[in-house]
């Protein structure tokens, strides 16, 4: 699975400063896996983000919808009626995800939340292992799979 | 038994310490709480093996998330007893209550009030 990282939060909420009413999108699929970006990790970035701008005097509003992959178009269209209300969309999804949700939504800043480390597999809750670099040129049966 | 402990503190009853959700906790204080603790078994002797331990981890999570956000992390606590020890259970209400209130009240209140 694709492995990813939250951004610190300050850089988050950086990247947040001049809206006030934004879609923070969560994707169900590897970073629900490693605890980065599912529905859980929406919601208490939606509540730190709403302390912390309250605490600013300058509160925001979020939203908060998870869908099963941002990499897949047809998981995407659930947000097409929603996009609107918002002025941003903030992703937690990796990579592909963000870029896929920007390109169906041009006309709408697409922030991202979380930062895309490594392809990798699960060791242990919370312990990630690298495991391939998408290098297109597989040479594992020649390595004993090292 | 005739004991007292502090009013203020609304108990919210879970079947397990190991229930509790970082949201839980987080949301109380959004919602304008001045502190949550949770007050789960002695380690080591939770009918569902790690339910008090899980929670103690979420606790020191919420801890570390309110400190992120600018808030106190002392605003969340865990403590643990058996269910045996009714002065232990006022006695940590009174320690929470005094906690909080050199903390002062939360200052997200307002915002609920609005």
């Amino acid at each position: 699975m694709i492995v990813a990282e939250r951004k610190p939060f300050e850089e988050i909420k950086d990247l947040l400063k001049g809206y006030k009413k934004v879609l923070n999108v969560g994707c169900g699929t590897c970073v629900a896996v490693c605890l980065t970006g599912g529905e859980k990790e929406v919601d208490v970035l939606n509540a730190e983000l709403d302390m912390a701008r309250k605490l600013d005097e300058n509160p925001i509003e979020m939203g908060a919808f998870t869908i099963e992959r941002q990499c897949d178009r047809e998981y995407l269209e659930a947000l097409d009626d929603m996009v609107d209300d918002y002025e941003a969309i903030l992703s937690m999804a990796c990579g592909a995800g963000i870029q896929f949700l920007a390109e169906r939504f041009p006309n709408k800043p697409v922030l991202p939340a979380v930062d895309t480390t490594f392809i990798g597999v699960n060791q242990d809750v919370g312990w990630y292992e690298e495991r391939c670099r998408s290098c297109s040129s597989c040479v594992l049966g020649w390595t004993g799979g090292i | 038994m005739r004991l007292d402990y502090p009013t203020n503190i609304k108990i919210i009853r879970v079947p397990c310490t190991g229930k509790i959700d970082v949201m839980h906790l987080l949301r109380a204080i959004q919602k304008g709480a001045d502190g949550v603790y949770a007050v789960g078994c002695l380690e080591g002797n939770c009918h569902y093996n790690e339910g008090n331990l899980r929670a103690r981890e979420r606790v020191e999570h919420v801890r570390n998330l309110l400190e992120e956000v600018g808030l106190e992390g002392d605003r969340a606590r865990m403590y643990n007893l058996s269910s045996g020890e009714g002065p232990t259970f006022a006695a940590y209400a009174k320690e929470m209550t005094e906690n909080i209130q050199a903390l002062g009240p939360n200052p997200l209140k307002k915002w609920e009030k609005a």
